[in-house]
């Protein structure tokens, strides 16, 4: 018998202020907006075409004349490989995070549901899936598919399948072991009924938030592989690739180095401040705990 | 020696505690009793300053003619653990998992700079030895979670008691632990008092705890201080009907259970208000049996011989004796 | 701290058995065929046939993966094909430089988010907290390899403080091998510390909502010392759970940062693999480097019972709430 005497007051007197839009919310939306606008104006126009090269307009500083930012050593407007990776980056971090949830979240679902040797092996499993980071997988994967975009994405689905699993298991058990779960037991409502129809809409939120982390996630995974030239390949535009190719350049042009790299930076901000504004917006609780 | 004027903590626009006037002179026990949310833990708190950082205190606080009430962190901390040793409800959450046990204690030693780097550990075991622990050496070396709820609040009590405080306060010291425990750490509590002169500040919601360790009693309700006086006179005849509400609730000591076997279980009828829902004027008003129209005024403070006051419009008479479940007390099945 | 210790070796072996199996599977399953793998689209029937032939391929899976496993138990990994080298060893002379560089980060990381993260949680009102979360916020964003370039281009191309690549083992100049070491370290832990940051401000933040802290205070310690002398401990027992959830993350930015800064480790080595697509040599790194990983993670599990004495005493079920 806990007395808990004045905390109670404490609750009263910091309540009021929820449900308000958190400011991480309205920032990380902004960028991921401008992002994906920019991603889809690429797909119709950039200012230049993105693989012709004009070598007497080589290296040009940004603000050139023409050219927003500036050249490449084969005279390639930047601004349009930047444009282009950006569609690029979201696209492949779309795909695997969407086909990552979909499988994810049913083998979570169904776990919580199954008897605990089935979950106790799932657990496993995932532990393992988890432990074989995204970036072997690819390397493991680019060794038999060679290199290119479905090799990124099947790595990161195959990194981010288990996670999701791991995610979804947990708070799913805790809510198959409420009261108005049992109530629908008695009912005699079938397993899958329940954990579709009560189950999945409870951790809906969760896994939204989970979607938008891994989403930034997936758009550094996908750089870190076409930087090391397992990812997209050219005429395919990539951040990462553009990163590698600028290695070799960096005292002479550090610009082509320095662009891409916050472009990939600012759009992981993106997505991460738009997962963290999501789970305060959507669980008032947690508004105090800054976990990522 | 310790001198409350004039109290008020206030979290955001809600007060919390108002008091007028309370004192504990060296070397007494005083109790301070009141429900779930009576403001008894924020006004033992405001005297070491260990409030939420939300929480502001107005009015005075004088411990040894040192004014407590809003002073700097780095000076309170001076007088915690020195002057005024505290301990606290849950023994096992208010120690540290994962330091042993003696080296808690000892910190109290070094951090005061009571006895010389050297002699820490002998006083350490020393202490333990004072509050009844076995084995007081090989204990020292244990974590809390390998001791019983007991040891453990003896350990808190040796760590509070370290400094030789004037002034000890004991939040509710036994409402986690078991009766025959609660009893033995009542009595050591009450032993090392009068051996050392040390005076105490007892909070309990439970009047019985209280009755049998202090001297004088506080009522507290709704944050404000309902009735005080000897505890003799406040337990034979309160004048407070909030005071008698809680005598009558009081299940009586261990052994008292078995005459209150087959006797109903009283409780007071609804609960204390959330804050700010309070009426104006009495704050008991809305649960009390005995409301008056006068008790949407501010009562006055009855002052009567023997240190004994109250604020009650329509106090109980002095004459009748009361019988528990009188007084049109609601009766519940538990 | 015995069963602590039984208790992970065994989830150490059980994880290595399991992984082993994936990563032999991914390389098979996919295109069916490690021969064309090696030799190209193009090669010829014939040397295809004596590929197989050479390396066992016509051989049930089975078989195939105990050939495989019990090698690398003999120290026997096969011969990398175009290079001809011996893939035990050159994994082997491998080993140290990756494992110093990962180990090197974690710790870094560890400890600066310990430092920053409590320093936050104590100020967490305060504009000092609102500039960690910033900081944080940014960190996490970091692609490692930017970082690691940028740092290139900053101390080495610059400043010229640092050598901008290669690696001088720690063993023969020591001097030397912390310079070459010390970029490649610093871009694994700042996005790895800017992660782990967050997890210590809120563990913090709950920690000292602790009654001990509060106990802590009552004995005569400010709120800060109290935090530093009875929270860190406290703290830093999730922070070890964390830290294990990311050190996949952790040896993939190694492998990673390698290729910036062209150190001669693992990851180095896995990524001329795969671009000679050396099957053999693949597989092998692979599991390699997930024995790291398992390795890393059963440090870190005896980390746990040294932190905390109440999973000493249970053996391995953690008691945190």
């Amino acid at each position: 018998m806990a007395d808990t005497d004045d905390f109670e007051f404490l609750e009263i007197a910091t309540s009021g202020s929820r449900r308000r839009v958190p400011p991480q919310l309205v920032i990380g939306a902004v960028i991921v907006s401008v992002i994906v606008g920019i991603g889809m104006v690429s797909v119709f126009w950039t200012p230049y075409d993105l693989n012709t090269v004009d070598v007497p307009n080589q290296f040009l500083r940004p603000g050139s004349d023409g050219y927003l930012l500036g050249t490449d050593k084969l005279g390639r407007d930047m601004t349009s490989q930047i444009m282009a990776g950006a569609r690029n980056s979201l696209l492949v971090s779309m795909i695997s995070t969407v086909a990552s949830l979909i499988p994810g979240v049913l083998i979570g679902l169904l776990a919580a549901g199954a008897s605990p040797f089935w979950q106790r092996f799932i657990s496993r499993l995932t532990d393992i899936g988890i432990a074989l980071p995204g970036i072997l997988v690819a390397l493991v994967l680019a060794t038999s598919l060679g290199p290119g975009n479905p090799t990124a994405i099947i790595a990161i689905m195959f990194w981010f399948i288990p996670t999701v699993a791991r995610v979804t298991m947990g708070p799913a058990r805790q809510i198959l072991s409420r009261d108005f779960v049992e109530a629908a037991q008695a009912y005699g409502r079938p397993r899958r009924f329940i954990l579709f129809r009560h189950v999945l809409p409870n951790i809906g939120p969760l896994i939204i938030v989970q979607a938008s982390v891994m989403f930034a996630l997936a758009i550094l995974i996908e750089a870190a592989l076409s930087y090391l030239g397992i990812g997209a390949q050219r005429p395919t535009p990539s951040w990462g690739r553009l990163l590698k190719e600028a290695q070799p350049l960096i005292d002479k042009a550090p610009y082509l180095m320095i662009i891409p790299g916050i472009s990939i930076m600012v759009a992981v901000i993106g997505f991460n401040l738009l997962g963290d504004g999501l789970r305060t917006y959507l669980d008032p609780q947690q508004t105090a705990k800054g976990t990522g | 020696m310790l001198e409350i004027e004039d109290l008020n903590i206030s979290i955001g626009a809600h007060q919390i505690v108002s008091l007028e006037h309370l004192s504990i002179p060296a070397g007494r026990r005083l109790g301070l009793v009141g429900e779930s949310g009576s403001g008894k833990t924020m006004t033992a708190m405001s005297i070491i300053g260990l409030l939420p950082r939300e929480a502001v205190v107005t009015g005075s606080i004088k411990f040894s003619g040192v004014e407590m009430v809003n002073r700097p962190e780095r000076e309170l901390s001076n007088f915690r653990g020195s002057e005024i040793g505290t301990i606290f409800q849950d023994p096992l959450r208010a120690l540290n998992p994962t330091m042993r046990v003696g080296k808690q204690v000892g910190e109290a030693l070094r951090l005061h700079n009571t006895v010389p780097n050297k002699g820490v550990k002998q006083r350490t075991v020393e202490l333990l030895d004072q509050v009844q622990l076995p084995d007081s050496a090989a204990l020292a070396r244990r974590y809390p979670h390998q001791l019983s709820g007991g040891q453990q609040q003896r350990v808190l009590i040796a760590m509070a008691i370290a400094c030789n405080p004037k002034l000890l306060i004991a939040d509710e010291p036994t409402t986690a632990l078991d009766v025959t425990v609660q009893k033995e750490i009542l009595e050591l509590l009450a032993r090392l008092s009068a051996e050392r002169g040390m005076a105490v500040l007892f909070v309990s919601h439970d009047l019985g705890v209280i009755q049998s360790i202090s001297d004088h009693v506080a009522v507290l309700y709704g944050g404000s201080l309902v009735e005080t006086g000897p505890t003799d006179q406040i337990v034979g005849s309160p004048r407070h009907r909030y005071t008698e509400a809680l005598i009558n609730v009081n299940p009586g000591h261990p052994e008292d259970i078995a005459a209150s076997l087959g006797k109903p279980l009283i409780t007071i009828k609804g609960s204390v208000p959330p804050l700010g829902a309070f009426l104006s004027g009495c704050r008991f008003r809305g649960r009390c049996p005995h409301e008056v129209d006068t008790c949407a005024t501010e009562p006055p403070i009855t002052e009567m011989p023997d240190a004994h006051s109250f604020k009650c419009w329509n106090p109980v008479p002095t004459t009748i004796s009361l019988a528990p479940g009188e007084a049109g007390l609601a009766k519940e099945s538990p | 701290m015995f069963r602590v210790v039984v208790r992970a070796i065994s989830s150490l072996l059980v994880s290595a058995f399991m992984g082993s199996i994936v990563v032999f599977l991914l390389l098979r399953m996919l295109k069916g065929d490690v021969a064309t793998v090696i030799l190209g689209q193009t090669a010829t029937r014939e040397a295809l046939d004596a590929l197989r032939d050479e390396m066992g391929l016509d051989a049930p899976l089975v078989q195939q993966y105990w050939n495989w496993i019990s090698g690398v138990f003999r120290g026997d990994m096969g011969t990398s094909y175009a290079a001809e080298f011996d893939i035990a060893h050159e994994i082997w002379v491998r080993v140290p430089l990756t494992f110093t560089l990962a180990f090197a980060s974690l710790i870094l990381s560890a400890l600066v988010a310990l430092l920053v993260g409590t320093f936050s949680a104590i100020h967490a009102k305060d504009w000092r907290g609102t500039w960690v979360d910033i900081l944080s916020q940014i960190g996490i964003a970091v692609p490692s390899f930017w970082l690691g370039l940028l740092m290139v281009t900053l101390f080495a191309v610059r400043l010229g403080w640092l050598p901008a690549g290669g690696y001088v083992p720690l063993t023969e100049n020591f001097i030397d091998g912390v310079k070459s070491l010390t970029m490649p370290v610093m871009a694994l832990a700042i996005p790895l510390s800017a992660v782990l940051v967050r997890y210590v401000r809120s563990g913090m933040l709950e920690v000292l909502d602790e009654d001990f802290i509060r106990t802590a205070q009552a004995k005569g310690l400010t709120l800060r010392r109290a935090a530093w002398r009875h929270g860190i401990r406290n703290a830093s027992i999730p922070l070890v759970t964390v830290t294990i959830l990311q050190l996949g993350s952790l040896l993939a930015g190694a492998v990673v940062i390698e290729n910036v800064f062209t150190l001669p480790g693992l990851g180095r080595m896995l990524v001329v693999a795969v671009g000679g697509r050396e099957a053999l040599s693949v597989q092998s790194l692979t599991l390699v480097l997930m024995l790291m990983i398992l390795t890393l993670n059963f440090l870190m599990d005896i980390a746990y019972g040294l932190l905390d004495p109440r999973i000493r005493d249970s053996g391995g079920s953690v008691p945190i709430a």
